[in-house]
């Protein structure tokens, strides 16, 4: 290998090591959003913040809705959870999702309410109410539902109500 | 005390990276419905974030990260991994190319779950596992494999130094009051006796100092063998202590594949 491919690959290092040392880095675009993997942050556990919380309801063939009630639902702790924990994971790439909601919220135009509803991270939320309401009601024949996002003790989404069928 | 090369340290690092890449992939496979055309992360959906590649590259996207192509891929990725510790259990060099192929298959899937799925570990992997395919570019260059392991040394320190600074700066966190406020955010129910004890103010300080001033000082570490494996000690009970209330079993192994080069560092400085 060569002095110029090593100092290349050295140069590579030391970007990425300057990238994510620095004390603000903030990603703008589409394809940095993608690649953001390639530029840690280490900032673990900083902001207490107002989490998102997704609630939903439904109404199984016409009748009135229900209460609402959380997407998430805790699991019981197991020691083989330390190898493998997929559902343990599956909850907190949901919690991720619905931070991504919430920053997508933070940045909606208002004036144009609808361009909400065709963001990835609304799509990913309305997917993963549909999905939880399908394990509940496989058998449902004709299931309208609603969602809606809390920061903390506000209210900052509520959705249309949808009556596609679950499974759909 | 042990003494450990730079050809041992990459080779652990190796090692150790491909059993968290394993344990890593048999998770998502077992999450494979999720990722379906009637899951929640849908490709159909997610390709949306990709538009701004040329049509060409998003072509081939439809293929690998696709339902059936990403079970490929996933497939893939868990296959590689097991070749990879095969190697290292037969004490042969880990060729380049499955390395190489390792790192394709692990950002293919962090592509497919936006960016990331599971946030720091998944910095991590990549850190270790970018740092290792290049060691391995040129298995004889001593230059490659110090700058790999350096390169891994410093992400390790910074990782834990950057997040006990940030929390340093908060006030909730020398209050104590923040440790208590993240644990609804657990995948877990809180045990009880957890919650009590953190209630108490003067123990919610206590492991809110702990945890900072270990991580502030973790870049001690690299001062001497002994330091370091203190530093180790310590950063496992940490791991397994944050696995245990919010149930990040991913970090540990992450981590732990750092570890080897961090501890051959900290022998270069003698």
């Amino acid at each position: 290998m060569n002095e110029r491919a090593i100092f290349l690959l050295f140069a590579f290092f030391a970007l990425l090591a300057v990238f994510s040392l620095s004390r603000r880095t903030q990603l703008e675009g589409r394809a940095l959003f993608l690649f953001r993997a390639f530029f840690p942050s280490w900032r673990f556990f900083e902001d207490l913040g107002d989490a998102p919380t997704i609630l939903f309801r439904t109404s199984v063939d016409d009748a009135e809705f229900g209460e609402w009630q959380p997407c998430l639902r805790k699991i019981r702790r197991r020691w083989y959870h330390l190898f493998l924990n997929p559902e343990g994971n599956r909850l907190l790439a949901c919690s991720s999702a619905a931070q991504l909601l919430l920053a997508d919220i933070e940045e909606a135009d208002e004036a144009d309410p609808g361009a909400l509803e065709n963001t990835v991270s609304y799509r990913v939320i309305r997917d993963w109410v549909r999905y939880r309401i399908h394990q509940m009601l496989p058998e449902s024949a004709s299931v309208s539902y609603q969602f809606k996002v809390l920061a903390g003790d506000d209210e900052v989404l509520l959705s249309p109500v949808y009556g596609d069928r679950p499974s759909k | 005390m042990m003494i450990l090369t730079d050809v041992q340290a990459v080779r652990a690092c190796i090692a150790l990276i491909a059993v968290a890449s394993l344990l890593q992939s048999t998770e998502m496979l077992a999450l494979r419905p999720l990722t379906s055309d009637q899951g929640i992360w849908r490709w159909k959906t997610l390709r949306q974030d990709f538009g701004f590649f040329p049509k060409s590259v998003i072509r081939v996207f439809d293929v690998l990260l696709g339902y059936s192509g990403f079970l490929g891929v996933l497939l893939a990725r868990w296959f590689l991994s097991l070749c990879i510790l095969m190697f290292y259990f037969i004490s042969a060099d880990v060729p380049f190319f499955l390395l190489a192929l390792l790192l394709l298959t692990t950002v293919l899937v962090l592509l497919r779950w936006r960016g990331t799925f599971n946030g720091g570990s998944d910095f991590m992997t990549l850190v270790v596992l970018m740092a290792v395919t290049a060691a391995q570019f040129d298995p004889s260059s001593e230059k490659l494999r110090l700058g790999a392991l350096w390169y891994i040394a410093i992400q390790t320190c910074a990782s834990y130094f950057i997040s006990g600074i940030i929390k340093l700066r908060k006030e909730n966190w020398r209050t104590g009051k923040a440790l208590p406020g993240f644990l609804p955010s657990s995948s877990y129910e809180t045990p009880k006796w957890v919650k009590r004890a953190l209630a108490d103010p003067l123990a919610g300080r206590l492991f809110s100092w702990a945890t900072m001033i270990f991580e502030c000082l973790f870049p001690l570490s690299l001062i001497s063998p002994l330091a370091c494996q203190c530093a180790i000690a310590g950063a496992l009970l940490f791991h397994l202590s944050v696995f245990f209330l919010f149930g990040l079993n991913r970090f540990l192994f992450a981590w732990m594949s750092a570890y080897p080069a961090l501890y051959f560092c900290s022998q270069m400085k003698r």
